[in-house]
């Protein structure tokens, strides 16, 4: 069974779960630049991240003696799991966290995006040869979290209901998307 | 009132903290993931050498365990140094079947032993009405005995030119299409005390084999109207099979993979590819194929990976996957529709050929055995053996020797 990049695509949007971070992210009630200095940042901090782990993708197969199936089987799973996590954990906690732009790093990259679910799924999709569209929606992930993180930390940012509205879909897609990339991992050649 | 400092303080120690605990995450999770679901996939390297050096092992252990009357040794437990009880009629047409394809692999001695095999099935035909049919005993006929006498007979003409039991592969023929209900299911069996087919009895794996069979006929014979039940058979199959005769999931078919890896290398000017419903249907073997030699390769017969996944398959078990990926393979080297599978399929056949000649016991084993002509070239589970092994064994392990011979290899 082959499996198309939408899945790909959808898992990672979900995985890092924009609305779910927004009322988390750090700046909040700041002038807009400050407010999206440290998650843009952060953003692409975590993206050359994963995009590297993405571009190594076959490499860390032949490492691990595994085939590419076999980790997508594996990733499917993880990112299922962690939508379970993510739903019974609650929203993450915006502190503590380093101040400034340094927020950048805590909590915006670590540990909000960079996730070991998110990391294997984008490891398994390097390996499946789809490194060029894993860098479309890890970009579309990080600037989804930007756009999410300037209307949540205004003034008139939404009410933490909506946010968690938004979130419970994605994380109904991010069960979904889990249960395909595992079921097209088994199926697989 | 705390001072800047102990909130700096404060705060810096919640951040190790934050980070501490995001890097436990990853470490347990990418911990457990290796430990329960990435298992290294173990799949020893091969090359056409190795294998035709344990083809010619399995060859040899028929001709070691091969009686007089031309039946070979069925069962034999080392552990007990004990022959077990009982034979089988299709795992003699079976083995008779992939002698013949390791002489047109070009082992040496396989006809000759193949040819006694034969001339057992010879001395045991049942005829009726116009047909034959392959059983020494029972009053149960089954269609696959003959399938695969008809299969391994066919790869003897092929190879040798001789046309000796052109009648009796017609006959043989006759007695499988009389079994081929209209919507292309296979009856599995003909009653010999009641003269009649068991209505309503079928066999997940004669099916495939007679549609092997009959595929093959048409390709030698192809104005003896084989073709017709054959592609009714194929359609069956790719539709039908599974649903109606209520497997679920659907049968992991490696003789249906032979079938069908004959009717996609037959099709051209004069004959049809094969149509979209079947190409889907081969879509889902491979997958089932490329699991079952994913998930045997992470096996290991020691604590704790055995809790995980299990013993070890049989010897016929992993050969039948490895037949399975190579049959599959010929299609997608046949029909482009597939061939996106051709490398994953490679891949995967030379991981199997890569297991069962690891697994094959050797000569200097062999020698710590009562009886270490039954051990040497065999393939063993809880100590038991059993000729299929041997056969399936030997058939996948020809399948890749003919594709890295085509280039076909990782």
């Amino acid at each position: 069974m082959t499996v198309s990049g939408w899945p790909v695509v959808f898992a990672v949007v979900a995985v890092v779960n924009p609305p779910r971070l927004a009322p988390a992210l750090p700046g909040r009630g700041r002038p807009l630049r400050e407010r999206l200095e440290p998650t843009v940042l952060g953003g692409i901090a975590a993206s050359v991240v994963l995009i590297a782990l993405a571009a190594a993708g076959e490499a860390v197969a032949d490492l691990l003696s595994v085939s590419a199936p076999t980790l997508r089987v594996a990733a499917g799973l993880v990112v299922l799991l962690g939508a379970a996590r993510d739903v019974l954990g609650g929203p993450p906690a915006a502190e503590p966290a380093l101040s400034g732009r340094r927020a950048a790093l805590v909590p915006v990259a670590v540990p909000f995006v960079l996730r070991p679910d998110l990391g294997l799924l984008v490891v398994s999709a390097g390996a499946d040869g789809r490194v060029g569209l894993t860098v479309g929606a890890v970009v579309v992930a990080v600037a989804t979290l930007v756009g999410a993180g300037a209307i949540a930390g205004s003034d008139e940012g939404g009410g933490r209901q909506m946010w968690a509205w938004a979130a419970a879909c994605l994380h109904g897609v991010a069960v979904l998307s889990g249960v395909t990339l595992a079921v097209s991992g088994v199926l697989s050649v | 009132m705390r001072s800047p400092d102990r909130v700096e303080s404060m705060r810096a120690t919640g951040v190790r903290r934050r980070v501490a605990s995001s890097a436990l995450t990853w470490v347990l999770v990418l911990g457990v993931v290796r430990i329960t679901v990435l298992l290294p996939e173990n799949c020893p390297p091969v090359d056409s050498a190795t294998i035709r050096a344990a083809v010619d092992e399995a060859v040899a252990w028929f001709d070691r365990n091969q009686a007089p009357d031309g039946t070979w040794l069925y069962r034999y437990d080392r552990g007990t140094d004990e022959v077990g009880p009982g034979y089988n009629t299709v795992r003699h047409a079976g083995v008779t079947m992939s002698l013949y394809q390791a002489a047109r692999a070009g082992i040496p001695g396989a006809l000759d032993i193949a040819d006694r095999g034969t001339a057992y099935a010879v001395d045991n035909l049942v005829r009726h009405e116009g047909w034959a049919a392959f059983e020494p005993s029972s009053s149960r006929v089954t269609s696959g005995a003959a399938a695969l006498l008809v299969a391994g007979l066919v790869e003897r003409r092929t190879l040798t030119g001789d046309e000796r039991h052109d009648e009796l592969l017609a006959d043989l023929s006759e007695f499988l299409v009389s079994l081929v209900e209209d919507d292309g299911a296979v009856l599995a069996s003909w009653d010999r005390e009641r003269e009649a087919p068991d209505t309503g009895v079928y066999s997940p794996f004669f099916t495939g084999e007679v549609l092997w069979a009959l595929a093959l006929m048409d390709q030698e014979f192809p104005h003896g109207g084989w073709g017709a039940p054959a592609r009714r058979i194929g359609h069956y199959l790719a539709t039908e099979r599974d649903d109606a005769e209520g497997y679920w999931p659907d049968v992991p078919d490696h003789w249906a993979a032979y079938g069908f890896a004959v009717l996609a290398s037959s099709a051209g000017p004069d004959s049809d590819p094969l149509s979209d419903p079947e190409m889907e249907y081969l879509r889902r073997q491979a997958g089932f194929g490329g699991v079952q030699a994913r998930y045997e390769s992470q096996r290991v017969d020691t604590t704790p990976r055995w809790w995980l996944r299990g013993r070890r398959t049989l010897g016929a078990g992993l050969g039948t996957v490895g037949e399975q990926l190579g049959g599959l393979w010929v299609v997608s080297s046949a029909d482009s529709r597939l061939s996106d599978l051709a490398p994953a399929l490679a891949d995967r056949s030379e991981c199997v050929a890569g297991m069962l000649v690891d697994r094959q016991v050797d000569g200097d084993e062999a020698a710590g055995f009562g009886a270490p002509a039954a051990v040497r070239g065999a393939w063993f589970q809880f100590d038991v053996t059993q000729m299929d092994d041997q056969q399936h064994a030997m058939s996948a392990l020809l399948l890749t020797l003919a594709m890295l011979d085509e280039g076909g290899g990782r």
